[in-house]
């Protein structure tokens, strides 16, 4: 597309039946082209990631304000970024990693172990937290799942000791692995490359 | 994407079921070592190995530490050397014995496997120089294991060798007494032997393999006994199908995860990935016992009534799992139960509840065989002949592989212990039934014909 001016655009509003179908037709009758799109549910909200182009001279108010009026039932949180390069970032470079923590939930985990992995210049991708409650007389737990993307030439295994040797006081176990070992374990084998050759 | 639920019940393989990968052995030919003068072979295989196999630890270890995945055992494997030692003798093939210790010793590997010979049909004379060079072999050399493979379905059982190996191991017996007889425990008498084994002391790399070839074990049986206790608990109402199903997807992923790191440490080291084997060899450790998971199962003393459908109910759902996991399975694949090497079963011999007769039993359903088997030091070579009959009779008939790794332990008597720590554990001397009354078969000699359905011709 010529002359296109690229959003990155994030709406989060109390889930109901329709939302995507609103916003996304929001975005055509604004003229958009939604190239990423990730939505999904969280602790009933619904959250919606996607960036889109629109021609030049469409603003970024004109696009916030297009989508305000989608929301009947209150007011969305809506943020609309415009981007100055014309390319899709691209993706960290590395290697695809999965973080799992699980423990006793007290205050700091969180910040704790992304200050580490940040040190290491290691990028959270997506992280997803849990926290069950186990009743009255016991401490709440909690789980943390994580994809990270770790750059070449990071020692994994010193991540992992200086993540252990942090979360040692606390009653947290928390696991760095590689993404292929989710995917061997998880997924049926079908003849194709990456079995052959993982990043 | 993975699933966040798919995603947790792996980390708990690895946090609290203990996933390894039991064994990476890197198979090498050394039909090009091979040479009449002893020196000039010795310096050869010294120098094979060293080059094709000196990476093979450091990238284990990089890999290991690169997935987060133990590999608990680094070993070779080589070409049978029964089969190209030619004219050299007894002298010379311990001389040759010693080059490959230290060969294994200087890439930092335990075992090494091959000083082996196949000897189903017959027995060439080179062959029947390396097998008598066994005692003084293996009691010489500290990684060395040695295999003969003595049947085949194809074939028969080649009784004259299985009347020479009686005596053999008595010889070797002897020559480790102050080892409590550890000889024995580095040499498998084979049926049907697997030219693709990772596990010793049967390991070889059998010809048509390739000249550098990776086979990897799978982790051991730890990972299956507590996904059965897991099932267990979640499950009050537990049937056996639901039992064989967890199984199957436990061998499914520790399948998974030994074929990835097996894969990636031979394009490390530059060489052909061969295979998975499934067998779930256990270690003396606690919570790393075959018997442990029949337990689990249901079965409360090894040996009981139960035992050897358990067994094989097993052994089919490791066999399922993995082989849907995987398009390169190969070696023995089943459930070792190994004695010595497993406290539950060496703890159910000394309480008598398991007896050579029900494990013979249970080894016409699993693999190996008599593995790692205590018996009187005084039991003479002809019944320790028969019994490796036995068990080749039950390898050969029902078209598997089943081998025996017999020890009598000189001074020993039935109900006593020997000790030998590390990964051969400890056992009981068993009680043989009627000791010395199989002679007059066994030394008849000869060969015990092929079955007649493995004429598939």
């Amino acid at each position: 597309m010529k002359n296109t001016t690229r959003y990155a655009i994030t709406v989060i509003c109390e889930d109901r039946v329709g939302l995507v179908g609103r916003f996304t037709g929001a975005i055509t009758r604004l003229g958009g082209n939604i190239e990423v799109l990730d939505q999904n549910v969280r602790l009933g909200y619904f959250v919606i990631t996607l960036m889109a182009t629109f021609e030049t001279g469409v603003t970024a108010e004109a696009v916030h304000t297009g989508l305000e009026k989608i929301d009947d039932a209150g007011t969305p949180a809506i943020s609309v970024l415009p981007r100055r390069d014309a390319s899709i970032p691209p993706a960290g470079h590395g290697a695809p990693f999965v973080l799992a923590m699980a423990g006793i939930d007290v205050p700091g985990n969180f910040s704790m172990v992304t200050t580490a992995l940040a040190k290491y210049d290691i990028n959270v991708e997506s992280l997803a937290c849990r926290t069950d409650a186990q009743g009255p007389l016991k401490e709440n737990r909690f789980t943390i799942i994580g994809e990270l993307t770790v750059p070449t030439g990071v020692d994994v295994k010193g991540v992992r000791l200086e993540l252990t040797k942090l979360l040692s006081d606390r009653e947290v176990k928390v696991t760095l692995m590689h993404s292929d070992i989710f995917d061997a374990t998880n997924r049926i084998p079908m003849p194709k490359r990456n079995m052959e050759n993982p990043s | 994407m993975n699933r966040n639920e798919d995603i947790l019940s792996t980390v708990r393989m690895f946090q609290e079921e203990n996933l390894d990968v039991r064994t990476v052995t890197l198979g090498i030919n050394i039909t090009d070592c091979v040479s009449s003068d002893v020196s000039r072979f010795s310096e050869n295989l010294v120098n094979k190995i060293e080059r094709v196999a000196g990476s093979l630890v450091p990238v284990c270890e990089r890999i290991s530490d690169r997935y987060g995945i133990p590999v608990v055992n680094k070993r070779l494997a080589i070409s049978p050397m029964g089969s190209i030692c030619g004219r050299i003798d007894e002298p010379g093939l311990l001389q040759l014995a010693h080059a490959l210790d230290h060969a294994a010793e200087s890439v930092g590997v335990d075992l090494l496997g091959g000083f082996s010979a196949l000897v189903q049909k017959g027995t060439t004379p080179s062959e029947a120089r390396l097998m008598e060079s066994l005692p003084e072999v293996l009691s010489t050399t500290d990684r060395i294991c040695a295999s003969i493979n003595v049947a085949t379905s194809k074939a028969g059982i080649n009784m004259d060798a299985i009347l020479q190996l009686g005596r053999i191991i008595k010889r070797a017996a002897e020559k480790s007494a102050d080892q409590g007889g550890f000889a024995c425990a580095k040499l498998c008498v084979f049926a049907n032997m697997p030219e693709d084994n990772p596990f010793m002391a049967g390991a070889y790399l059998g010809f048509g393999q390739g000249e550098a070839v990776v086979n990897v074990g799978i982790s051991g049986p730890g990972v299956v006994k507590r996904a059965i206790e897991r099932l267990r608990a979640e499950n009050p109402n537990l049937d056996l199908q639901m039992l064989a199903s967890e199984i199957k997807q436990t061998a499914f992923r520790v399948t998974r995860v030994g074929e990835l790191l097996g894969r990636e440490v031979a394009r490390g080291i530059d060489a052909t990935f061969g295979g998975i084997d499934l067998s779930l060899a256990p270690t003396p450790r606690v919570g790393d016992s075959v018997g442990e998971i029949l337990q689990a199962m249901g079965i409360e003393k090894i040996g009981a009534p139960g035992s050897t459908a358990a067994v094989a109910m097993l052994n089919d759902a490791v066999k399922k799992g993995g082989l849907f996991a995987s398009s390169s399975v190969g070696g023995m694949s089943g459930a070792f139960i190994p004695v010595a090497e497993d406290s539950v079963l060496a703890n159910a011999a000394a309480e008598g509840t398991l007896s050579i007769e029900k494990l013979e039993a249970m080894t016409s359903v699993c693999s190996v065989g008599l593995d790692m088997v205590c018996i009187p030091g005084d039991t003479d070579a002809d019944t320790i002949s028969a019994l490796m009959a036995d068990e080749m009779a039950i390898g050969v008939i029902n078209n598997k592989t089943t081998a025996t790794r017999l020890i009598p332990v000189p001074g020993k008597k039935p109900g006593e212990w020997v000790h030998w720590g590390g990964l051969f554990g400890a056992s009981p001397i068993m009680a043989i039934r009627a000791p010395g009354a199989s002679s007059g078969f066994v030394r008849c000699g000869g060969r015990i014909p092929a079955p007649v359905h493995s004429f598939k011709n």
